[in-house]
């Protein structure tokens, strides 16, 4: 049982998500706070595994919150609840760099809450059993990143976040390829995931930016609002890679970035070099782009059903025969290593 | 949509108060600039904005959004209220307070449109540097986040650009260079034109710069970024003669037009319409009882629809059925209270006693927004007055004592609710003496209600439960506050009355806990439809914990009664025999739990599960041990409901 406490100053927003958390027989909401001071008082008293942290409170808000959380040891994992504004977003990423342990956006139009309550309880389950030990995961940063050759290109939507910390914390630092992710995510919020993963890679990770080059052992997760678009960069010294473009054409499957667009150019840039993993999510973004990947001789991997909270991504591209491999979200990080280093002696 | 309308009240309640809170503080932001105000008047926009948010009430939200947008920059000292500003936001909130009125009448506030009062916003924030303050340049989020269909008509139609790529002269490869940067382009957009052509650069043909003409939605940053690379001197982006899809500016909204519109929509002075009705309880509970006779009529119409399979009845019924369900549940929601309706009460009780006593208590209440069946709370108020003054009189000892124990002087009452699930828990804890449970042993034995070895015997939670045998109270002496004669026996009879339970938790010098576990509503309950001896007995399935199969030869006679063997646990076999007689043929096992104790009810079948309405008996059939009330079945029978908790 995971034991929850609810922060936030509003009883409306409190009994939704008590409501939405209650749902789930593995979790028990053991109690709520209006504001920090009352959440730490709980939170001493209550012992819960986590907490649901509102950042505008009154007396004392939620970054004021994690700092003073810092000095309670073993304290409870944090799940930052954000409402979709920039200044959020900003905020949001603050409070993963204060420690929080992953953010979501506060549910949002009840009627449909139930497709995000399922989320907030994965969620939830993924945090209170994820174990980051302390300084164990610091990414290893190489001396010199050279320009990448094979890129490996992950796609998810809703329900990938967790999934990707499964992903990202079992790839290898030395994995000689660059990772490119690209998660739906509302705008402003991307910078915060791209933080969060920095704590579990073994690999540096950053936020995308119009122009940056495709290095190995660098992972980037596409910035939302722009579609992330692989183009093709030749070296001073010939080698040919690829470079990301921000383009804001109009959304593609109602979101931007769509995956289709990062696979499809990366695909015509990559060609053979290039690995593609799809994950859980809604919709049916992923099925073009994989269908282009497995054209141009790339391998195509996706997270087999029973680990997905929402298949319609990789549905989309199985009906497109597009995939190479269906396999359990344990053997994916295995997998994508496999698949890059066989390129290898393909390429050389 | 009944998720949306369960948090509605509750939506428009918490709303009103912060828009009162936003209204109040707005009032005195215009004698003069009071940082606390502007603190709260952000974050009772923020809570508006994320609870209109969560209800999806979109034109609230992107007004508040505004709103808050516009206190960001006031709240970071970045710009300063205004008295022009004041009376924007004025408009606001009263155009909020409309939206409002419109939800709670069951809207959605899309009538309310706020195009205008946002604009003005709009235009204050540009005058004041906030349009573009946290946001990067040229990346119009804001119209990203107000959802992507409004994204303006620039990057919707491909709008063409000129470009100049040059390569710069050293380039070793100035031809792969310049094809390179041609394909990339190629991948963004519509290449309507180029000199030289790919053609002519792939003869050598190339001296160094291309132009061309390029269709694209992708942005201007985005064609650089293509364009650009290692060994790419310069590129040189320009937009094409202008397309005629220029955005179009928002005229502009002058300040006078505010002023007017807030004249506009204060007169005539606004009249609020009555919203709510005092009715009668009794009225409330006639109609549930019509209700409940709905319920029952609408599973003996469907009975006869699956006899006779008439398929537009079918049809009908299920319509029949959807209003009637909604009904019930309004009703079920409509004779629901909080329960700070007692607990508010309990303070002054809780000051009284401690008085009385000399002692000092810090009394706390949590979950009072809890709600419950209006006739569960009736039930509850005067067993929980006594689980109270038991608290302060028996629990929480003299101040001096305390001290000595090395505990705080004032003595800590916690009173508690929340939901679980399909029950409502209500906790009382104290930090007193706790029970001893020796002396409760020696009580009991005084007391003749139990011999001494029989309360050697006893196990712990056995010894609590001699508390609650009639006739028992731990006091010493009996006191005008919590002994009347009446124990904790009839808070138990009592809670049980309302199908609760109570259960005791106690640790010597260091409190004691008492927990109520209530059924929200009492009229309606999920049972079991078993068939024992031939005749029909419905069984709460809350009480029940699992159905397993009757084999003779796992029942053993334990002294006077039987048991069953059940994976190494032996269950007492509760006969019906009163009741229905011995069946001569059972099949079934049916484990029932009341608290820790657990037994089992054999029965010949079972025919399912149904919600049904429980009536109790009429009084002059007395107490009945085992029995809550009856229930009518579809087909008219009339069905006993048992009572786990009192069955012997």
């Amino acid at each position: 049982m995971a034991k929850v406490l609810i922060v936030d100053d509003s009883v409306f927003m409190r009994t939704v998500i008590r409501d939405v958390l209650q749902k789930d027989p593995t979790i028990t909401v053991v109690g709520t706070a209006a504001n920090g001071i009352e959440a730490l008082e709980k939170i001493h008293t209550l012992q819960p595994d986590l907490i649901t942290l509102d950042i505008e409170m009154p007396k004392m808000n939620g970054l004021e919150l994690l700092q003073n959380l810092r000095d309670v040891q073993p304290g409870p994992k944090v799940l930052m609840l954000s409402s979709l504004t920039s200044k959020d977003a900003e905020m949001t990423e603050k409070a993963i760099r204060l420690g929080a342990d992953d953010f979501m956006l506060k549910p949002r139009d009840i009627p449909h809450v139930r497709d995000i309550a399922d989320e907030m309880t994965a969620k939830i389950r993924h945090l209170v059993t994820l174990v980051v030990p302390p300084g164990h995961n610091q990414p290893v940063d190489r001396p010199a990143r050279p320009a990448a050759r094979r890129v490996v290109l992950i796609g998810s939507s809703a329900g990938g976040p967790p999934m990707l910390d499964s992903v990202l914390g079992n790839l290898p630092s030395d994995l000689p390829a660059s990772v490119v992710i690209t998660q739906h995510m509302p705008v402003g919020f991307t910078a915060s995931l791209a933080a969060r993963f920095e704590r579990i890679a073994n690999m540096p990770v950053k936020e995308t930016e119009n122009g940056d080059l495709l290095e190995t052992g660098r992972i980037l997760v596409s910035k939302a609002g722009f579609h992330t678009i692989v183009s093709m960069a030749i070296m001073e010294n010939g080698t040919r890679t690829g470079k990301i473009v921000h383009a804001r054409t109009p959304p593609l499957h109602g979101v931007r970035p769509a995956v289709d667009k990062t696979f499809e150019s990366a695909a015509q840039v990559f060609g053979k070099s290039t690995v593609s993993v799809i994950l859980s999510g809604m919709g049916n973004d992923a099925g073009e782009g994989a269908y282009a990947i497995k054209q141009a001789g790339g391998v195509s991997i996706a997270c087999e059903e029973k680990d997905c909270l929402v298949y319609g991504m990789v549905r989309s591209a199985l009906s497109r025969n597009a995939v190479d491999l269906v396999l359990p979200l344990e053997k994916i990080p295995g997998a994508i290593e496999q698949a890059v280093l066989h390129m290898e002696e393909e390429h050389v | 949509m009944s998720e949306l309308e369960q948090y509605r009240a509750l939506f428009v309640a918490e709303s009103r108060e912060n828009h009162e809170n936003l209204v109040k503080n707005l009032l005195v932001l215009e004698k003069g600039v009071d940082q606390n105000a502007i603190d709260e008047i952000f974050r009772s926009i923020h809570t508006l904005k994320g609870a209109s948010a969560s209800m999806g009430f979109s034109n609230m939200e992107r007004l508040c959004h505004k709103m808050e947008d516009v206190f960001q920059l006031i709240r970071n000292g970045n710009a300063e209220m205004s008295k022009d500003l004041g009376n924007i936001l004025l408009t606001c909130t009263d155009l909020l307070e409309g939206m409002l009125d419109e939800i709670e009448n069951g809207g959605d506030s899309s009538s309310k449109n706020p195009e205008k009062q946002i604009q003005a916003l709009h235009l204050w924030l540009e005058n004041h540097g906030g349009g573009g303050a946290e946001k990067r340049p040229s990346s119009p989020d804001a119209s990203v986040v107000d959802g992507d269909g409004s994204t303006t008509a620039m990057e919707a139609t491909g709008t063409e650009y000129l470009i100049r790529i040059a390569v710069s002269p050293e380039s070793a490869m100035k031809d792969v260079r310049a094809l390179i940067a041609l394909q990339n382009l190629e991948a963004l957009g519509t290449i309507l034109s180029v000199v030289p052509s790919s053609e002519m650069i792939d003869e050598g043909k190339f001296d160094g710069t291309i132009e061309l003409c390029v269709a694209s939605d992708a942005g201007e940053e985005a064609l650089r970024a293509a364009a650009s690379g290692t060994e790419i001197a310069a590129v040189e982006i320009t937009p094409a003669a202008r397309t005629g899809s220029a955005r179009i500016r928002p005229e502009e909204t002058d300040k006078k037009g505010a002023d007017a519109d807030r004249k506009a929509t204060t007169t005539p002075e606004k009249v609020r319409e009555i919203k709510n009705l005092r009715v009668d309880i009794s009225q409330l509970d006639h109609i549930m009882n019509l209700v409940e006779d709905l319920v029952i009529n609408r599973g003996r119409l469907k009975q006869i629809a699956e006899q006779h399979k008439i398929k537009e009845m079918d049809e009908a019924i299920t319509m029949v059925e959807r209003s009637v369900s909604d009904l019930q549940n309004l009703m079920m929601t409509i004779r629901m209270i909080p329960l700070s309706h007692i607990f508010n009460r309990l303070p002054r009780v809780v000051r009284d006693v401690a008085q009385h006593d000399n002692k000092e208590v810090d009394f706390i209440i949590e979950g009072g927004e809890t709600e419950l069946d209006r006739s569960v709370m009736d039930g509850l108020n005067d067993p929980l007055l006594h689980l109270i003054r038991n608290a302060v009189n028996h629990g929480i000892e003299l101040p001096e004592i305390r001290e000595k124990a090395g505990k705080p002087r004032k003595g800590s009452v916690k009173l508690s609710a929340h939901r679980d699930r399909d029950n409502v828990i209500i906790e009382l804890t104290d930090d007193g003496a706790g029970i001893n449970m020796e002396k409760v042993r020696k009580k009991a034995i005084e007391k003749g209600l139990i011999t001494a070895e029989a309360a050697a015997a006893l196990t712990e939670d056995e010894a609590i439960d001699l508390l609650f045998q009639p006739g028992f109270s731990t006091a010493d002496t009996i006191t005008d506050i919590s002994g009347r004669g009446v124990g904790l026996d009839v808070v138990r009879r009592s809670i049980e009355a309302l199908k609760g339970t109570i259960k005791v938790e106690t640790a010597l010098g260091k409190g004691s806990r008492f927990e109520l576990l209530l059924p929200p509503t009492m009229a309606i309950v999920d049972v079991m439809i078993v068939r024992a001896n031939g005749k029909r007995l419905a069984i709460p399935i809350s009480s029940i914990v699992e159905v397993a199969n009757f084999r003779r030869d796992t029942i053993h006679r334990i002294g006077k009664g039987e048991a069953a063997l059940l994976r190494d646990e032996a269950l007492q076999i509760l006969w019906l025999d009163d009741m229905v007689d011995r069946s001569d043929r059972p099949e079934i096992l049916i484990v029932v739990q009341y608290q820790k104790r657990k037994c089992c009810i054999p029965v010949d079948a079972v025919e399912g599960k149904q919600e049904v309405v429980v009536k109790p008996l009429s009084r002059f059939i007395g107490t009945t041990r085992g029995i809550t009330g009856v229930t009518i079945l579809g087909d008219g029978e009339v069905v006993p409901v048992l009572d786990v908790n009192t069955i012997r």
